[in-house]
């Protein structure tokens, strides 16, 4: 044994013991390289739970608003504690996660953002969590609607689960069918609905399709300022017109007897959400204004059959603000078909900011007086920080005249003020931010639906899995979900009107705003009513302001 | 000291024991493994390190192309939707494949437009993004969309300048990934304009390169000054050991030689202590021995004591048994009718009683009184020794068969003593004279009947001549100097050298188990003790001069009584 403990013999043993565990780490870094090629999913502490959070690297955006809106959850719940420490890690690959707790209760609700890339596909994520033990009680995706109709078919395929299998919330795909065929689209009642694709399992947060373009249509129909067709009530230039002599009103009484309004559908083939809700404000306009038999309604009694002209465009990608080949076919198609000066025309325009604003941006250039002669109608695509907060690079408004009317699954400017509760430090919503509340407070209310559900006040039992939360979340009261876990509409909605100001007014009064934006919140009962306008400013300080 | 010896003014290293360099080497071949392994490692880290930059700016380029979505979907889906559309077209073309192909085709191009223009619009408001020249999309093997001269592609209307290779980069991947292929995704792009990172970096690398280089050669100076060092402490410490070694040694020597000297006093005081305890041990035997004498004197006198009791007792019973004799002799010598020849018998006989009866009362004073206590006075030794034959050679004639006789100087020799004692003592050598011519003539008739060869008139006249044989006595007296000197010489059986040694101890006899004196004598081992005893206490010395067969001599000197007075 002496001659082990000699110096030299020591000092082999720690080559050979170094050498061994270079070797080791050598291969433990290959194998983990290799390993790294199929996603690896965070695991769940025994009686807690999780909420698969799945979409791209680049939605820091979306998960800052996620993450937001489960921490000003504080403010409605005492006693919740919403773990953010983990939320930004310094590594952007590695999973970020925030937990939420609500002593005693036992448990903590985790919410994972498993990035989706080039090398991980949504399909990789969910395999791996099926594998692992427990599965997710629900995933959190679907933030387009092909992403959801992606998402919905691969999860209703997986079967497999350690536990019950997950439920699907979605709180940005609206669209209701699924187009079978690519390149074919279906027709709405005929196609399977979004919710069908992974049934009894799937809640919708927000509204559908239907839902907003009925929303936007009745609010447009209440909107005498853009109404389509001539402006305001026909019969106020029958009026205007026999008081300068008679023969003006002849003018307003064609119109009373006109054609119907004309309708441009832009239809992004490339976009089930566009072809979907393309479909649904088609025909709600087309039922809203030109379909109406009752002669006796002040509102537009119109017989005559809209004009609908529908444009194709084959993808949805392009420039800044040049339009691809597609967009300018249909922009010249429009044109073309353009209702003469002095009516107002209803463009469909169910995108997003960049083929909107490159689409809108063509029209505006070709269409003399587009401010007037269209008003544009458009679902949740393009958010309100496009035109308010970052209105000086993504929405050029003063070469934009035509005014547009946006939905909002929630007030977008639900800006804390004195009477709200302190927020948690880091999580205030500033109106000089110019922030968009919209998504926060989706996610906010979703974020107490779970809490409410799964760590509910001490003395309740929450549920302890995804079935038990998918009858919970269906008896619900008051009801939120349909029979399908679609939201139910009526009520919530929220629509924005965009006014950008003329460029006569802006030359008149140089120190008007280029813009307003006035949101509006549906009520059951009361219908329509105005939430706030902000001012928006594309030059200089564009401070948002409350309209005088 | 001898040739090889090593000279005191010889280098130290000289002297130091071999360095046994290969055995050292040996032991360092792991450390110097491990060593160039880390070396290796290092230039390893700082090769990749140099094409850090590079790696990040393709890096950062793949994951623009990658992650970028002008729609929703990424270059690399949209390439392999395409490349997924040309293999339809080929399997199964048609008028719709063809037309779905070309739209892709064309969307792709646009995402490569939209991806790419801006960067080039607004390269000088992003000077740490590359410029890019070209995204080009490859399909090998597979021909464009019909209509369409090549596969998607982008290319920048800004020429390439010349001269610009270095920072010219191409980066090329699979949308597949790393095994298939079949598309390919190249983006050529020029790195930063100004980055001052990378030009830190390139001279933090050209740092780092210096100091591997300097690392290098100083790791081995230092490993050679390690060495040196360690030679050196190496050498310092051999010196040092060996000084201690040589102050041990000389310690030791010390430690020794005082070893040794405590040993020696240790001895020396233990040899006195034994020498005491020897001391002690020789007076106790003294002490012993004179406890002893003084128990044998003791005895002695308690002996004599007994002998004197015995003796009176024996002597007065006699002595009174004589008296009734003495009075029938007076009473017959005082009778009438006696001649002349009864008278005289009677008168010998009477005469002889009154000498018993003399000697039973010289007896009787003698054994009544210790005799170491003698009674000293003025004897004449001469005159004692010219009396004794007068009394005992008629009896030694008659009854001992031996001539006694005595002769003297003629002058007085005086000397201080006890009468009694010294005819007591006389009268035991003759005693023991008789014994031995008694013993030397049974030896005679012995050896005439033992001898061979004899015939029976032979052996009769050697037993007849062993018989009449005579013993001699012969007293003799005289005067050497200031002693009186007598000697008592026989021609007895004479003494072994043993006997002689022996003869003077008490109870020491050579008589009690002969069986030739039973009936004669017992031999109790008194009588020459007591002629020691008696001469010891007139100061006298005793010699004896014997050898078996040839008799005995008795020798002692006694100081003179005028010489002693004188002296005193």
């Amino acid at each position: 044994m002496r001659r082990f403990r000699r110096p030299d013999y020591l000092l082999t043993v720690v080559v050979c013991a170094c050498v061994v565990v270079a070797m080791l780490f050598a291969a433990s870094q290959i194998a983990l390289r290799r390993r790294q090629a199929l996603p690896e999913p965070v695991s769940v502490p025994g009686g807690d739970w999780e909420i698969a959070w799945i979409n791209t690297p680049t939605a820091s955006d979306t998960w800052d608003e996620f993450v937001t809106g489960l921490k000003r959850a504080e403010m409605q719940v005492p006693g919740l504690v919403v773990d953010t420490s983990e939320a930004f890690p310094e590594h952007t690959t590695s999973v970020p996660r925030v937990a939420i707790s609500r002593p005693p209760q036992q448990g903590k609700l985790h919410f994972r953002w498993y990035k989706t890339g080039t090398g991980v596909s949504t399909a990789d994520w969910l395999a791996a969590l099926a594998q692992r033990d427990p599965a997710p009680i629900a995933v959190i995706g679907g933030w387009s609607s092909d992403r959801a109709i992606e998402l919905a078919s691969i999860l209703n395929r997986q079967v497999e689960w350690h536990g019950d299998r997950p439920l699907l919330f979605i709180t940005a795909a609206t669209v209701d069918h699924v187009q079978s065929n690519a390149g074919s689209f279906g027709i709405p009642g005929e196609e399977p609905q979004l919710t069908d694709l992974y049934p009894g399992r799937m809640f919708r947060f927000c509204f559908t399709n239907k839902q907003m373009a009925e929303a936007v249509t009745d609010y447009l129909a209440q909107d005498p300022s853009l109404c389509p067709g001539y402006g305001s009530w026909p019969g106020f230039p029958c009026f205007w017109g026999g008081a300068a002599g008679g023969w003006p009103a002849t003018i307003g009484l064609a119109a009373l007897n006109g054609p119907g309004p004309a309708i441009f559908t832009l239809q992004w083939q490339d976009d089930p959400f566009s072809e979907d809700l393309a479909d649904y404000f088609t025909e709600a306009i087309d039922r809203r204004f030109t379909r109406c038999t009752d002669r006796n309604s002040f509102v537009r009694p119109p017989s005559a059959p809209a004009f609908v002209q529908r444009n194709r465009i084959p993808f949805s990608i392009g420039g800044f603000a040049r339009t691809n080949s597609g967009e300018a076919e249909a922009v010249r198609e429009i044109v073309r078909q353009l209702r003469p000066p002095g009516e107002r025309s209803v463009l469909i325009i169910p995108s997003v900011t960049a083929p909107m604003r490159r689409v809108l941006l063509a029209l505006s250039e070709r269409i003399p007086g587009a401010g007037r002669r269209l008003v544009a109608v458009t679902g949740d695509g393009m958010s309100v920080n496009a035109v308010y907060r970052d209105v000086e690079f993504t929405w050029p408004l003063r070469s934009i005249p035509i005014p547009l009317v946006m939905f909002s699954h929630q007030n977008p400017f639900g800006w804390d003020d004195a009477s709200s509760p302190p927020p948690p430090l880091g999580y205030v919503l500033d109106p000089l931010s110019k922030r968009g509340t919209q998504s926060i407070l989706l996610y906010n209310e979703m974020a107490l639906m779970l809490i409410e559900t799964m760590l509910p006040e001490s003395g309740e039992v929450g549920a302890k899995g995804a079935d038990e939360l998918a009858v919970r979340f269906q008896t619900r009261m008051p009801a939120v979900f349909d029979a399908s876990g679609n939201r139910l509409g009526g009520s919530g909605e929220h629509v924005l009107v965009v006014r950008p100001t003329s460029r006569q007014a802006a030359v008149a009064s140089p120190q008007r705003a280029d813009a307003t934006i006035t949101a509006f919140r549906r009520s059951a009962k009361s219908g329509w009513q105005k939430v706030k306008t902000v001012e928006v400013r594309a030059e200089g300080t564009a401070e948002g302001r409350p309209h005088p | 000291m001898s040739d090889t010896a090593i000279p005191e003014d010889a280098p130290e290293r000289d002297s130091a024991p071999p360095l046994h360099l290969r055995k050292y080497v040996g032991r360092l071949v792991p450390l110097v493994i491990l060593w160039l392994g880390l070396l290796a490692w290092l230039g390893w880290l700082l090769l990749a390190r140099a094409n850090w930059g590079r790696e990040t700016d393709d890096a950062d380029m793949r994951e623009w192309l990658d992650e970028t979505r002008v729609f929703r979907k990424s270059l690399p889906e949209l390439v392999r939707e395409y490349d997924a559309l040309l293999r339809e077209a080929e399997v199964n073309p048609s008028l719709e494949t063809e037309k779905r192909l070309k739209i892709k085709h064309d969307e792709t191009v646009e995402h490569l437009r939209a991806l790419a223009e801006p960067t080039r619009v607004y390269s000088s408001k992003l000077p740490l993004f590359p410029e890019v020249y070209a995204v080009i999309v490859d399909v090998p093997g597979r021909s464009p969309p019909p209509n369409r001269d090549t596969h998607p592609n982008w290319r920048s209307p800004t020429t390439r300048p010349g001269g610009a290779d270095d920072q010219f980069r191409a980066l090329e991947y699979s949308p597949y990934g790393i095994k298939d292929h079949s598309a390919i995704i190249r983006c050529e792009y020029r790195v930063h304009t100004f980055n001052t990172f990378q030009r830190e970096r390139r001279d933090t690398r050209i740092n780092q390169l210096i100091g591997l280089g300097v690392l290098f050669p100083a790791s081995l100076l230092v490993v050679y000054l390690v060495y040196r060092v360690l030679r050196r402490e190496r050498l310092q410490e051999v010196r040092q050991w060996r000084a201690a070694v040589a102050a041990e040694h000389s310690e030791r020597e010390l430690l020794e030689t005082r070893m040794k000297q405590q040993e020696a006093v240790r001895s020396s005081e233990e040899l006195g202590r034994k020498l005491l305890e020897q001391e002690l041990e020789a007076a106790q035997l003294a002490s012993r021995a004179s406890e002893a004498e003084r128990s044998a004197l003791e005895m002695k006198s308690q002996l004599y004591a007994s002998i004197g009791i015995m003796a009176g007792s024996y002597a007065h019973n006699i002595k009174n048994l004589l008296v009734r004799p003495n009075d029938l002799l007076t009473r017959c010598m005082e009778a009438d009718g006696m001649n002349d020849n009864q008278q005289g018998m009677l008168l010998e006989v009477k005469s002889t009683l009154g000498t018993v009866t003399e000697r039973l009362q010289q007896i009787l004073r003698t054994v009544r009184r210790d005799p170491s206590k003698a009674e000293v006075t003025r004897i004449d030794l001469a005159e004692l020794i010219a009396e004794t034959p007068r009394t005992w050679s008629v009896i030694a004639w008659d009854k001992w068969k031996v001539r006694l006789t005595a002769e003297g100087t003629g002058e007085p020799l005086v000397v201080q003593g006890d009468l009694s004692h010294l005819q007591q003592a006389i009268e035991n050598l003759i005693f023991n004279a008789r014994d031995a011519t008694f013993e030397m003539r049974n030896y005679l008739r012995e050896e005439a009947r033992r001898t061979a060869g004899l015939d029976a008139v032979a052996r009769k006249q050697r037993l007849i001549e062993a018989a009449s044989w005579k013993g001699e006595i012969e007293l003799r007296t005289r005067r050497e100097g200031d002693f009186a000197v007598l000697e008592v010489r026989d021609n007895g059986i004479g003494m072994t050298e043993e006997v002689r040694r022996n003869c003077l101890t008490t109870h020491f006899t050579t008589k009690r188990d002969n069986a030739l004196y039973e009936g004669y004598n017992a031999g109790m081992g008194l009588g020459l003790s007591f002629v020691a005893v008696v001469l010891e206490h007139h100061n006298a010395t005793l010699e004896i001069e014997s050898s078996p067969l040839r008799g005995a001599r008795f020798r002692f000197r006694m100081p003179l009584a005028d010489a002693k007075e004188e002296a005193q």
